[in-house]
């Protein structure tokens, strides 16, 4: 088990034992289809989850965990198992989902559309406080919706390393491995990430004060 | 971060985040109750950073089956696909061999000259196909330096 294993292991129920997660993916080698099916639906819920929150679209996000399984299937036969699946599904949905932000962003330039400031149509987890004034919770959803589209305009890599350390809860060591980066690069990215947030969450109280 | 030297958020976010080792972290206490810029600081990044939304994925047993379906119909048809394309690559081969024996005095004729003016659609669609361009990252860092002002 690799050093990134352990970095899941320790933060996520795993869908699967790793014995028998061996089983099936010896048996997916041999050509049992359902064994690999088996192992996509044990993983597809954390894959697309990963996939979501990193474009911030459902179908996008699919599609992403779609191709990381198709990947994985062509590679069956050369998967050594040195690291586990789950490990080998966030590298490569990491990887696919920063390629697709780059392609959007790209588009985006060359055709002179917005950037995407208003296609957040997904339901995010941005329920204020209960207990709150509606005043309070009508802000608290501004802030968050302002949040989520600067998370949404962070560039490809930036928004990737910080989705996977603040969101994922994943070592910095960890993520440079997964995304082939230095420790020092990540660190950027994350501190740039970090003091757009504040300087967005100061503006907005400013406003509001 | 010490005493001695000036504030930094970078090395304020890392100790957010628990990513120093324990030297630097003791440093930074230190510093932290002595410095009312620095307490102001790390306490807006808590502060913002606990407004971030999280997107959480709840998939039922259903929704898992019709994804797992959709991936396994897909490695289905590029088995498909792998197997005609040797196929109809060989017939191709054959034909145009075919061909060749029964036209001896076969010309060749001048390639047709593909249309430079290539539709939006079609650059796009061959965007598609750029995975990992260095332009992609430059244009990134452009973006970068965009933010920086």
């Amino acid at each position: 088990m690799t050093s990134v294993d352990t970095a899941l292991t320790n933060r996520y129920a795993l869908p699967m034992q790793p014995a028998a997660e061996k089983v099936l993916l010896e048996q997916a080698r041999n050509g049992h289809e359902t064994a690999f099916a088996q192992l996509v639906e044990a993983h597809s819920e954390k894959t697309i989850q990963l996939a979501w929150r990193l474009v911030g679209n459902r179908s996008e996000a699919e599609e992403i965990s779609q191709e990381a399984f198709l990947r994985l299937f062509k590679s069956l036969v050369t998967f050594r198992g040195d690291s586990r699946i789950g490990t080998w599904l966030y590298r490569t949905v990491s990887r696919l989902a920063i390629d697709h932000l780059r392609r959007e962003r790209l588009k985006r330039k060359l055709f002179f559309f917005r950037d995407g400031e208003s296609e957040q149509s997904d339901p995010i987890d941005l329920a204020a406080d209960p207990s709150a004034s509606p005043h309070d919770q009508l802000q608290a959803r501004e802030t968050a919706e302002q949040m989520q589209r600067l998370l949404n305009r962070l560039p490809a890599r930036q928004k990737a390393v910080f989705v996977l350390r603040h969101i994922e809860e994943l070592p910095l060591k960890e993520i440079a491995a997964m995304l082939n980066l230095s420790e020092g690069t990540v660190k950027s990215h994350l501190h740039r990430a970090v003091s757009l947030f504040r300087k967005e969450f100061s503006e907005a109280k400013e406003k509001v004060s | 971060m010490t005493n001695h030297q000036p504030c930094d958020e970078k090395q304020l976010t890392l100790y957010h985040y628990n990513e120093l080792d324990l030297e630097t972290r003791q440093q930074i206490e230190k510093h932290l109750k002595s410095c009312a810029a620095c307490r102001t600081t790390l306490e807006q990044i808590k502060a913002s950073l606990a407004t971030v939304p999280k997107i959480e994925c709840d998939l039922d047993s259903a929704s898992r089956l019709r994804f797992t379906e959709q991936v396994m119909a897909r490695t289905d048809s590029r088995r498909r696909i792998g197997k005609p394309v040797w196929g109809g690559a060989l017939a191709a081969a054959g034909a145009l061999a075919l061909v060749l024996t029964l036209m001896p005095n076969f010309q060749q004729q001048p390639l047709e000259i593909p249309n430079p003016a290539l539709t939006e659609l079609e650059l796009l669609e061959q965007l598609e196909l750029l995975q990992d361009l260095d332009i992609l990252q430059d244009l990134e860092l452009l973006g970068e330096l965009e933010d920086l002002g």
